[in-house]
């Protein structure tokens, strides 16, 4: 009998033994953050307080501009630097630091700066900069310095020397409302005015050179005949301001085809009902891209300029289609099926998705989805009412305008940037009059 | 002849007329009934088809942020896990794309408002003992627990999905206990795996054995199969520690994952 147990009990536990090994796939990693360490800079000559200074604020830059990418890299406070010789990699290495820059400024007549920076990892100099760097260029030096440290190591383009386009009503007041345009540099600083109407500049767009600029305007005048949404252009070089546009009724939304920038795809409603098209800026010629008895408006255009994104009124409700920039209602496509309202879809720089603001529990926020429909995700939440995303140049970020209300009759807005998750980075402008529809150059 | 016929009585020829009638009639109505079956089969074949070619998704606005759900993905994992395990054949997720889903309300134990109310007033007794200042703070850790499991029995009510009526089978329904826990264990240690750049486009593969406690705690790991870098396997490890402590494990797979029948792939 026991023996009988015994084969019983071998057996169980040999069947169990011989159960096959359940395999998980974890999938590809992700890219764990960097230890980055930046010195502060070792001056060499009779350096006035200001020149220090400039210095100290040269290195701030790019230490800032390395802190957007926190989920890439976690810069560290300086420790104090110990002369510009080649660091020992080994206490380096001890403290788990990848990558390591040190700046050397000298002083002939003008400022010099010398930057090296160090993968500790191989052991290899990676960076190896020299350059002059005058006083009142301290932030463009910084940024062009730091994107070049970041494509080093990353191997792609940041966002260092990016702009943002956006609109202000700073120099406007109560009785005497004025929007006009402005650009910044991606982190808020260096703003600089671009129109000067004294009327509502509304829906900017920027070329991708950066050498146009495409907005529309309403004009503030009584008589309510000549408040036509006319479309002008800004050529940001010779700082001429023409009209493109200004068939009756709205002349807006116009976006430059990223792959042919003597072309525009626009929004016109002079037929009677908003419609898309393209119009080519040499001959002014059109070429109607939608026919639909609802209205279509908002075109956004992936960087190859064979796609668009749209709004429409097609289905009753605000949805976003996609269809192909190569012919009228060419393979239109709803991507969007929920919603209370959708507006402002706007293709990421790959292509692949779009980010969009909806209308949920009383106010806008910021949403994606994959450009076939797919994996509606929420990027923002209890944080205002957020409108008018626009990816940055390398598709990790988001700029958007976000409403925070005060009180029953004041609110203001500002615009914020996040990364592709939603996790916010913080406002680049601050009192600055309400800043909304922001524009990332690509 | 005829007048043969002629001489019979009415009754032979009404017997006759009646038999020849009943006769057409029982033909007319097996006929249509035959015409009837295979109609009605044709019409089955074709639900049959329609079924399996529709798929109806019911979707809204996600209410929840990436980052939220995230966050909430290890809570979610945290024991009720072993509870939804334990009935695998009945409500093993279906993966199946060809599917119509009813779902039926009478069958649950407690409906879905009936959970929001209930996490609504756990809410705001918690907020009442907070407006009184005295509840103590092991007493508040206690009402925060209630509430998590609140939560997570509500999205878990939420994002319930029924068997459907595939006509086109994948194996999804032959999930195990096991199979489904290791899943769960993946994506936790999904969350962790992180390579240095110099390390992420090498193209390299382990595969790590894992060894697990009854309550989820991490016995050992063992490299299964090495990727020829010490490093890599390392973060590899490293991803599967940090990620400890894992799901309590129901009892009939206790035995497997304390063997060692985990096995997980970076990247496959």
């Amino acid at each position: 009998m026991k023996k009988l147990i015994l084969t019983f009990l071998f057996l169980i536990t040999s069947t169990s033994a011989s159960a096959q090994l359940v395999i998980g796939a974890v999938g590809e990693a992700e890219l764990e953050t960097s230890k980055f360490q930046l010195e502060l800079p070792n001056f060499s000559g009779t350096l006035t307080n200001e020149e220090k200074l400039a210095g100290a604020q040269f290195i701030s830059i790019i230490r800032n501009d390395f802190a957007f990418y926190k989920k890439k890299f976690n810069t560290l406070e300086n420790t104090g630097s110990d002369g510009f010789s080649k660091p020992s990699m080994g206490s380096l290495k001890k403290k788990k630091i990848s990558f390591y820059t040190q700046v050397k400024i000298t002083k002939t007549s003008i400022l010099n700066y010398e930057l090296e920076t160090f993968d500790i990892n191989s052991g290899k100099k990676i960076v190896s900069e020299k350059g002059t760097l005058p006083l009142g260029k301290i932030r463009d030096v910084a940024h062009e310095v730091a994107d070049y440290i970041y494509q080093s190591i990353i191997g792609k383009r940041s966002i260092f020397q990016s702009k943002i386009l956006f609109v202000s009503d700073k120099t406007g007041t109560r009785n005497n409302p004025k929007k006009e345009l402005y650009i910044m540099d991606f982190d808020g600083n260096n703003k600089k005015q671009l129109t000067f109407h004294g009327g509502t500049v509304i829906s900017p767009a920027i070329s991708k050179d950066r050498s146009r600029v495409l907005y529309s305007l309403i004009r503030n005048v009584n008589k309510k005949k000549k408040r036509n949404i006319n479309l002008r252009m800004l050529d940001l070089k010779t700082g001429k301001d023409s009209l493109v546009s200004q068939r009756k009724g709205i002349n807006s939304g116009a976006v430059f085809m990223p792959n042919d920038e003597n072309k525009i795809v626009l929004t016109l409603s002079h037929t009677g009902n908003a419609e898309l098209y393209i119009m080519d800026l040499r001959s002014r010629s059109l070429k109607r891209l939608t026919k639909h008895y609802s209205p279509d408006v908002d075109p956004s255009i992936s960087v190859d300029g064979t796609r668009m994104a749209f709004l429409s009124g097609r289905p009753g409700a605000a949805m976003i289609y996609t269809s192909y920039t190569s012919g009228l209602e060419k393979s239109v496509k709803r991507i969007s099926f929920v919603g209370q309202y959708n507006a402002t879809p706007r293709f990421s720089p790959d292509g692949r998705e779009i980010a969009f603001s909806s209308w949920l529990d009383n106010r806008f926020d910021i949403f994606r989805i994959d450009a076939d429909g797919n994996n509606l995700s929420r990027l923002s939440k209890d944080f205002g009412s957020n409108e008018d995303p626009s990816y940055s140049n390398d598709g990790q970020f988001i700029a958007f305008s976000s409403q925070r209300v005060l009180s029953r009759t004041k609110a203001v807005q500002n615009i914020y940037i996040m990364d592709r998750d939603g996790e916010i980075l913080g406002s680049v402008t601050k009192g600055f009059g309400n800043c909304i529809t922001p524009r990332w150059t690509k | 002849m005829i007048n043969s016929y002629l001489q019979r009585p009415l009754k032979y020829f009404l017997g006759h007329s009646i038999f020849l009638h009943l006769f057409i009639i029982a033909l007319f109505i097996g006929v249509g009934k035959l015409l009837n079956i295979s109609f009605e089969n044709t019409r089955k074949t074709n639900m049959v088809l329609v079924e399996s070619s529709v798929r109806i998704d019911m979707v809204a606005m996600p209410k929840m942020t990436i980052k939220e759900l995230r966050n909430i993905k290890p809570l979610d994992l945290g024991g009720e896990t072993g509870t939804a395990l334990k009935e695998p054949p009945k409500k093993a997720p279906s993966e199946n794309t060809n599917k119509i889903e009813f779902e039926k309300k009478g069958a649950k134990p407690m409906s879905f408002m009936e959970r929001m109310k209930l996490l609504a007033k756990q809410k705001a007794k918690a907020e009442k003992q907070k407006n009184k200042g005295k509840g103590s703070s092991s007493s508040q850790n206690k009402k925060s627990a209630a509430e998590r499991k609140a939560l997570r029995d509500l999205v878990l009510a939420g994002n319930k999905l029924s068997k459907g009526s595939s006509t086109v089978g994948s194996g999804a329904g032959a999930v195990t206990a096991f199979q489904g826990y290791v899943q769960q264990l993946t994506e936790q240690v999904k969350q962790n795996w992180k390579l240095p750049s110099y390390l992420l486009n090498k193209e390299l593969r382990c595969r790590i054995r894992v060894y697990l406690g009854g309550s989820g705690n991490l016995l050992r790991t063992e490299v299964y199969e090495s990727s020829g870098d010490l490093e890599y396997d390392n973060k590899a490890i490293e991803a599967i520690v940090n990620s400890a402590p894992f799901p309590s494990l129901s009892s009939e797979i206790r035995s497997r994952a304390s063997k060692g029948d985990v096995l997980l792939g970076f990247p496959l």
